[in-house]
């Protein structure tokens, strides 16, 4: 049914003017008739829809976390398939490296260094000989009591010096072993182990490197045969452009030189290949960087040209395209005028030295302004495309030039990087350019080596150990396989204390987390939307109230608030003469409540944090958006479910997955609100708030000092905290991709 | 419509009172417990306490502590917490300070590596480093402890700084987006003009990075003012090396040395509050310029 009615035009324009076009105006317009649908009724809808999408997301959230499981098992599987693999391939590389490499070369698997003294690197050559020496002299002395000793670790027990019952004679005693000292003693041990092992592929890497150097010339034949075979193609090119008139000439000239052009092409695009070819075999990755810069830049050349015309598939349109490009494009013609006039003042093919850099920056300022454009000009010029002039001996001379480029890139090459080998000098100074990440690192990798990761592969080592307050010291420690494990997860009889904390603090580990981070998410976002709204004013003042209690550090003002929870505090205090409670709330000793005020005091910590970061993301929202919506009528709470909320989650959605993960860690808040309260007796060890990291701390400083418990435990932390990152990521990565949110 | 809006205005501005004030209350009433003068912890009860007095900051200013780090021999006999507290705060100052500059140090050079330099092991270094992370930090203090006894360096304050400092390479991912922002072409120019790669570095990349080497600066110095787990079980009872953070724990860690050190507590946590904070708002300017700002903009 449509409904006609008849608007008077300058009504309608008076009304536009005035105010918005509004729906009646377009409706009658469009002269449909449209019927508005309840305002309760899209509620409803948008909530199912809502629902829905949200069940979805939860499915595939928990289908996720399965797949991880079992994507688990086979990455294992994978890794180890690939290590494997790694590892036969590298002894059959290094082996067939035995047969090619020359005296030198097979001398130095067995006396380390013997090739770098012979290529005339004697400092190297020196180095890797006492490296050789000191490693065989450490391992007899020490090294292999080390490790036998790790099988224990700690082989002598303690014997204090007294009377022997047998014999009834007086003994010394026996200075016995100290377990952490032959585990440490011997875990160093296996690292220097490994580091020789290195050392010596160096050693390996080096002959044959050395080898490739010296005998340098035996690898270069396949290039100068291409250089030979493209030579021969310009000629036969040449010698077509100029034979008849210049209209039959140019037509000549384009149609035959399209079969040459393949050749040519096809020959620049194996020689270019073989080129790279060259350059991997050659390793030009360590060469002198000007060297590898000048490499890279005639290679470019080449690549440019192929990479952008190839799409074509059509080597006819790629010349057509050259030569339009040439005719009709004024920054080709620029650039082949600019090259032509540097080519007659500097002397392009001179190798000098400082000329060859002048020529460099010319030629990066003009390629590198036009790009593509002068690339493109580059290849015309130096195939003479663009002169229709051309002599007989200016054609030669380019040709030659190029060629003499590519030749005397190979010498420049084999003089200065392949007739000699890398003196000790020439890696020092390497150091500092080519190979500077790794003096760069030196320091940082050294620092956590040291102090991170041999610690944290010793606490991993003493899950499996039996290491505890009554083990340490003087007495040993064995090792004891899984047990602490088994123990830690499902332990049985007198141990079931343990499995079952474990099981309760995991729960309650992962409810914290969930309702820290969401929590203070949406507070933060509220407070941040509040104090950004239009028309409060001091907006500045309002946020810097909320940072000075972040500013405070998290100990004392959490402290703090221990104290005023506390069972005589002044809160309870306050509410017991206010509201003339018979017994004070136990805000922190009894479980349950805890539970509860723990979460709000988080709150109270982490609402500043979330606030700062989620207005500066607001600010950034567009206003158009909210004008486009207010304009269709949306009130604000529709604007904040359809604009706001999105594009926050959007763009802070990695920023939540770390909270979540960082919340699991939470140790501060919990710790110095209820670390002092007494543990409960079905617990082992442990309070009712307790997360699992607190727990670890208890155990390790509670009686017992149980160390091994508490590396199963921390082990255990990180594995959940890996798996569910890893799941976190690969969920939130998928959703970034979509740019559902505009 | 106006005064819909002006009554949602008030109504908003209710509410951010009340909201700063319950936020802001635990602080003030710290603050003024500090000042209390009434005696043991009767103050503890009311917001603004009967009498004020600066005994409580006085006491915190002895040197008799002093004697005991110098010499290196713990405290013996009945100790008075508040006589060390002058020498906490000196400890504390001494390994923020190394702390920083040392670490600051590390986070360039790793950052710098990851962000400009291009090398064989970056990714898988990358990777490593995330993964790394994800060990809880004091999982490896039990072994810190017995190396450094092993080496010597039993609960004392270089073998502190050296747990501070140990992972401080870790934590380059703020100075590496920081540095990816700066345009590598003004790498090339500087290559083509001749320069080394360490020249660039020092050269060219370090002045322009001021603002991020500041925020890193500041985010390490203020690092061992507020970590207590560390801190105590590396120092374990030796008092006189203690940091402000261990030691204004212990000062009420047990309910009967409450009543004497109450208020001289609060005044220790002011005194260690109003600097960390100051400098928490200038670092808060430094990063969001360092984020913001950048060698290029767009």
């Amino acid at each position: 049914m449509k409904k006609k009615t008849k608007i008077n035009e300058k009504e309608l324009l008076l009304k536009e003017e005035g105010g918005h076009l509004n729906f009646a105006n377009v409706s009658a317009l469009a002269n449909v008739d449209v019927q508005p649908v309840g305002k309760f009724k899209t509620f409803l809808l948008g909530l199912l829809n809502t629902l829905l999408k949200s069940l979805i997301w939860l499915g595939a959230f928990l289908l996720d976390i399965l797949k991880a499981f079992a994507n688990i098992f086979v990455s294992l599987y994978k890794g180890i398939v690939f290590l494997i693999k790694r590892f036969v391939s590298f002894f059959k590389k290094h082996i067939r490296h035995f047969y090619e490499v020359d005296r030198n070369g097979k001398t130095s698997y067995f006396i380390m260094g013997f090739s770098s003294i012979k290529s005339g690197q004697i400092v190297n050559g020196i180095f890797y000989m006492l490296v050789q020496v000191g490693f065989i002299l450490f391992m007899v002395f020490f090294g292999w009591v080390n490790l036998w000793k790790l099988t224990g670790p700690g082989l002598i027990p303690f014997t204090p010096p007294g009377v022997d019952e047998e014999t009834g004679l007086y003994t010394a005693g026996v200075e016995g072993d100290s377990s952490i000292k032959c585990l440490l003693y011997g875990l160093l041990t296996v690292i220097l182990i490994f580091v020789f092992i290195y050392l010596y592929i160096r050693n390996l890497n080096t002959a044959s490197h050395n080898d490739k150097i010296v005998h340098g010339p035996k690898y270069v034949d396949a290039y100068e045969d291409q250089i030979n075979f493209i030579e021969k193609i310009n000629e036969n090119i040449y010698l077509i452009s100029n034979k008849g008139d210049e209209k039959a000439k140019r037509i000549r000239f384009l149609s035959k030189r399209k079969r040459y052009k393949v050749l040519l092409e096809n020959g620049y695009e194996t020689l270019s290949a073989r080129f790279i070819n060259y350059l991997s075999l050659k390793k030009l990755v360590n060469a002198p960087h000007e060297v590898l810069d000048e490499a890279k830049f005639n290679l470019n050349k080449f690549h440019q040209i192929y990479d952008r015309y190839n799409v074509f598939n059509d080597v006819n349109k790629a010349i057509n395209h050259l030569l339009f490009a040439y005719e009709n494009s004024e920054l080709v013609l620029d650039a082949i005028y600019a090259r032509d006039e540097l080519s007659k003042r500097n002397n392009l093919s001179s190798i000098d030295e400082k000329k060859r850099i002048k020529k460099k920056e010319a030629i990066t300022r003009i390629v590198g302004a036009l790009n593509v454009e002068g690339h493109i000009a580059e290849t015309i010029f130096d195939l003479g495309l663009h002169n229709k002039k051309i002599t007989k001996e200016a054609h030669q001379k380019k040709y030659d030039r190029l060629v003499l480029n590519s030749k005397a890139f190979n010498e420049r090459y084999a003089n200065k990087y392949y007739g000699q080998t890398s003196t000790f000098k020439k890696q020092t100074q390497a150091l500092f350019n080519e190979n500077f990440a790794t003096t760069v690192l030196f320091l940082p990798v050294t620092f956590a080596t040291i102090l991170v990761i041999i610690p944290l592969a010793f606490t991993i080592f003493v899950a499996f150990t039996n290491f505890n307050g009554a083990n340490s010291g003087l007495n040993l420690f064995k090792w004891v396989g899984f047990d602490n494990f088994i123990t830690l997860f499902a332990g049985k009889g007198a141990n079931e204390m343990m499995s079952r904390t474990i099981w309760t603090l995991l729960s309650w580990t992962l409810i914290w987390a969930f309702f820290a981070t969401f929590l203070n998410y949406v507070l933060g976002m509220i407070l941040a939307l509040l104090i950004n709204r239009k028309g409060i004013k001091l907006k500045k003042l309002w946020r810097t109230i909320f940072v000075v209690t972040i500013a405070v550090p998290q100990f004392v003002s959490l402290l703090a608030m221990s104290k005023i929870l506390g069972d005589y505090g002044p809160l309870n205090e306050f509410l017991m003469t206010t509201f003339n409670l018979a017994k004070p709330i136990k805000f922190l000793s009894d479980g349950n409540i805890a539970k509860f005020t723990v979460i709000i005091v988080n709150c109270w910590v982490g609402v500043p944090y979330t606030m700062l970061i989620t207005s500066g993301i607001l600010m950034n929202i567009p206003e158009d958006l909210y004008e486009s919506a207010r304009i269709d009528g949306a009130g604000p709470f529709t604007q904040f479910i359809k604009i706001t909320l999105p594009y926050m989650l959007f763009v802070t959605g990695p920023y939540l997955i770390t909270q979540f993960i960082g919340n699991i860690n939470n140790f501060n808040v919990i710790f110095f609100l209820t670390g002092s309260q007494p543990n409960k007796l079905y617990l082992y060890n442990a309070n009712d708030t307790d997360l699992l990291i607190t727990w670890l701390y208890k155990i390790t400083t509670g009686s017992g000092n149980q160390y091994n418990v508490a590396s199963t435990l921390g082990i255990f932390i990180f594995a959940i905290s890996a798996f569910l990152s890893l799941i976190m990521y690969a969920r939130i990565g998928s959703v970034q991709k979509e740019e559902d949110f505009q | 419509m106006r005064a819909r809006k002006i009554i949602a205005n008030l109504f908003i501005y209710l509410i951010l009172i009340v909201m700063s004030i319950i936020w802001l209350l635990p602080i003030v009433w710290l603050i003024l417990q500090s000042f209390s003068g009434e005696p043991g912890y009767n103050s503890i009860y009311r917001l603004v306490p009967l009498t004020f007095s600066f005994d409580n900051y006085k006491a915190l200013f002895s040197t008799v502590g002093f004697n005991h780090l110098f010499s290196g021999n713990a405290p013996t006999g009945s100790i008075s917490y508040s006589d060390y507290y002058a020498v906490w705060f000196f400890n504390t100052l001494v390994v923020s300070l190394v702390t920083s500059l040392v670490s600051t140090i590390l986070v360039l050079c790793t950052s710098y590596a990851f962000s400009r330099l291009r090398f064989k092991a970056r990714q898988p270094m990358m990777k490593f480093i995330l993964v790394l992370g994800m060990f809880p930090g004091f999982l490896s203090m039990i072994i810190l402890y017995q190396i450094l006894a092993l080496v010597g360096l039993k609960q004392s304050l270089f073998g502190l700084i050296l747990c501070y400092v140990g992972g401080a390479g870790m934590g380059y991912f703020i100075s590496k987006g920081f540095f990816d922002t700066i345009s590598r072409s003004i790498d090339e120019a500087a290559m083509i003009d001749g320069a080394s790669r360490f020249q660039i570095f020092y050269m060219i990349i370090m002045p322009l990075a001021k603002p991020i080497i500041v925020y890193t600066i500041l985010t390490a110095f203020m690092g061992p003012w507020g970590d207590y787990i560390l801190s105590s079980y590396i120092l374990g009872d030796a008092m006189q090396h203690y940091t402000v953070s261990v030691g204004l724990y212990k000062m009420i860690a047990q309910q009967q040395d409450m009543a004497l050190y109450w208020k001289q507590f609060a005044a220790g946590s002011v005194l260690v509050a109003v600097p960390i904070s100051i400098l928490f708002i200038i670092m808060q300017k430094f990063y969001v310029s360092g984020v913001t700002g950048g060698a290029v903009k767009g």
